[in-house]
């Protein structure tokens, strides 16, 4: 798996030469591998001119054949392979209601338990959002994707948060039905998703 | 017989760049760089020329502080800019976001993870062009990070490196160069451009030394030294050094790129048809030295 190329580091030691590597390997040139490129060869017209006229310097203007020679291989095709991305977002593994070392918890509820089910976002996170426009100092949070009876939701995180803060004597909620969200002012996140986690969502 | 000029033609014909998009101009005079008029007094103006003065807009310019050196030309440069062409910017991950992607199957381990795999979750966005450099690892979440990992990230400190060693992983610092990142994060693109895995370029003098440092883990450090300061660093933190010979995933754990390699098993020179599934080789011997230097 390790390939044998030749590192031009590893082996020596201080700085002043690698460089001296860098600027050796800078010397070569990159060539494109291509098919039918070959241009007219200058060869003749350089020894018709003679040595002492004005040679063009070391750089080659005409791209050998043996460049194009491949080889064709199918060995390292799993190295490939490793490298495509996903066509779509994997889905995790694990026992329902299992907490994970992050924190991410395993959903164990089912539609049915509850009068309203909240399923997890796309990318398998808890649809918990914080609005918020710096400029403003306005925050809103707000619970997207639910699904079912959404005003027994709000009933619930209502009583949930005035237990929560017995100071407060508002909360202002906003439950739009047609977009299935509920939105309460102020910063309600973590206790949120705290909630939904305990149910199971 | 051709004359000397048109011989002069013809060779430079062979050596200049093939003629694209990117090295052709208009000729002189071809475009007409005619200047916009300003002011109501200049000829063909675009200012409202009827006068009166509810119509004059005849601004002075940005700046102008009607007569003395006004504060843009007072300074004749600003320090705190200075090498801001030459230093590169790193995407944040923290290891609470890593240990998260890994536990919900977003992030494959059972292959070494490098830019390639981290930019293949999607999460992430890294445009070299910008001066992005790729990701540096962040201290948020190390006391709760628990996954066995080969990592390559470009940029880590002290206590990342503790935390992902303590679990038996290994974390290498790597450099990429511009292009070479390009490459890296998004290698569909890449092999769909049909050109042969360019060879990674060595840092730049400055990053030279935070990349041959064992204590960086980096990629260009001794070995032995980086297994010496793995020892160290897990007698400064407490923990034990888990054997790596023991590992079920002990293969993976201990591939390593060479410091000119871009993807892992895929040497420069190669060009990698995804069409046809196949890989294309360089046979002369040049060409192969020129890629194995």
């Amino acid at each position: 798996m390790i390939m044998a190329l030749k590192p031009c580091v590893r082996q020596l030691g201080g700085v002043a030469q690698v460089w001296r590597c860098v600027s050796r390997s800078i010397a070569h040139q990159t060539y494109r591998i291509t098919a039918g490129n070959t241009c007219h060869d200058i060869n003749d017209a350089q020894k018709a001119a003679g040595p002492t006229s004005a040679r063009l310097p070391r750089l080659r203007h005409t791209i050998p054949e043996s460049y194009e020679k491949v080889e064709v291989s199918t060995a390292e095709w799993s190295y490939v392979e490793r490298l495509l991305p996903l066509k779509s977002i994997p889905k995790p593994t694990g026992n329902p209601g299992e907490v994970m070392p992050s924190g991410w918890v395993v959903p164990s509820a089912k539609p049915g338990d509850y009068p309203y089910f909240v399923p997890r976002s796309a990318n398998h996170m808890l649809p918990v959002y914080l609005l918020h426009k710096p400029i403003l100092s306005k925050h809103v949070t707000s619970v997207k994707h639910v699904q079912g009876d959404i005003f027994a939701l709000s009933e619930e995180l209502r009583e949930h948060l005035t237990q929560l803060l017995p100071s407060r004597k508002i909360i202002n909620m906003r439950v739009h039905e047609p977009h299935q969200m509920i939105q309460i002012k102020g910063q309600f996140v973590t206790e949120l998703k705290e909630f939904l986690l305990k149910k199971g969502f | 017989m051709t004359s000397s000029g048109t011989e002069k033609a013809l060779s430079l014909l062979r050596r200049l760049p093939r003629v694209s998009i990117g090295n052709l101009g208009p000729n002189p005079g071809a475009h007409n760089e005619k200047r916009r008029g300003r002011g109501i007094y200049g000829g063909k103006t675009h200012g409202a020329g009827s006068g009166g003065s509810g119509q004059r807009q005849n601004f002075m310019r940005v700046g102008y502080e009607t007569g003395n050196t006004p504060f843009y030309l007072r300074f004749s440069y600003q320090t705190y800019y200075k090498g801001h062409h030459l230093k590169l910017s790193y995407t944040p991950l923290c290891m609470g976001k890593l240990q998260m992607m890994i536990d919900t199957n977003r992030l494959r381990c059972d292959v070494p993870v490098d830019v390639t795999q981290l930019m293949a979750t999607g999460l992430f966005s890294i445009s070299p062009q910008q001066k992005e450099g790729g990701f540096m690892l962040e201290n948020e979440g190390i006391d709760h990070f628990k996954a066995t990992i080969n990592i390559e990230v470009q940029w880590a400190n002290e206590a990342v490196i503790a935390s992902v060693e303590r679990n038996g992983g290994f974390i290498t610092t790597a450099y990429f160069d511009p292009l070479s990142l390009t490459a890296a994060i998004k290698p569909v693109e890449f092999f769909g451009r049909g050109i042969a895995i360019p060879r990674r370029m060595l840092p730049p003098q400055h990053l030279i030394d935070y990349y041959s440092d064992p204590k960086n883990r980096g990629y260009l450090a001794d070995p032995a030294e980086v297994a010496r300061e793995r020892f160290l660093l897990a007698q400064k933190y407490g923990y034990e050094l888990p054997d790596v010979n023991a590992s079920p995933n002990k293969d993976i754990l201990l591939e390593r790129k060479d410091p000119r390699q871009i993807f892992f098993g895929l040497e420069p020179g190669w060009v990698v048809n995804l069409k046809d599934k196949v890989i294309l080789k360089p046979t002369d011997p040049e060409l192969k030295e020129h890629f194995a230097s």
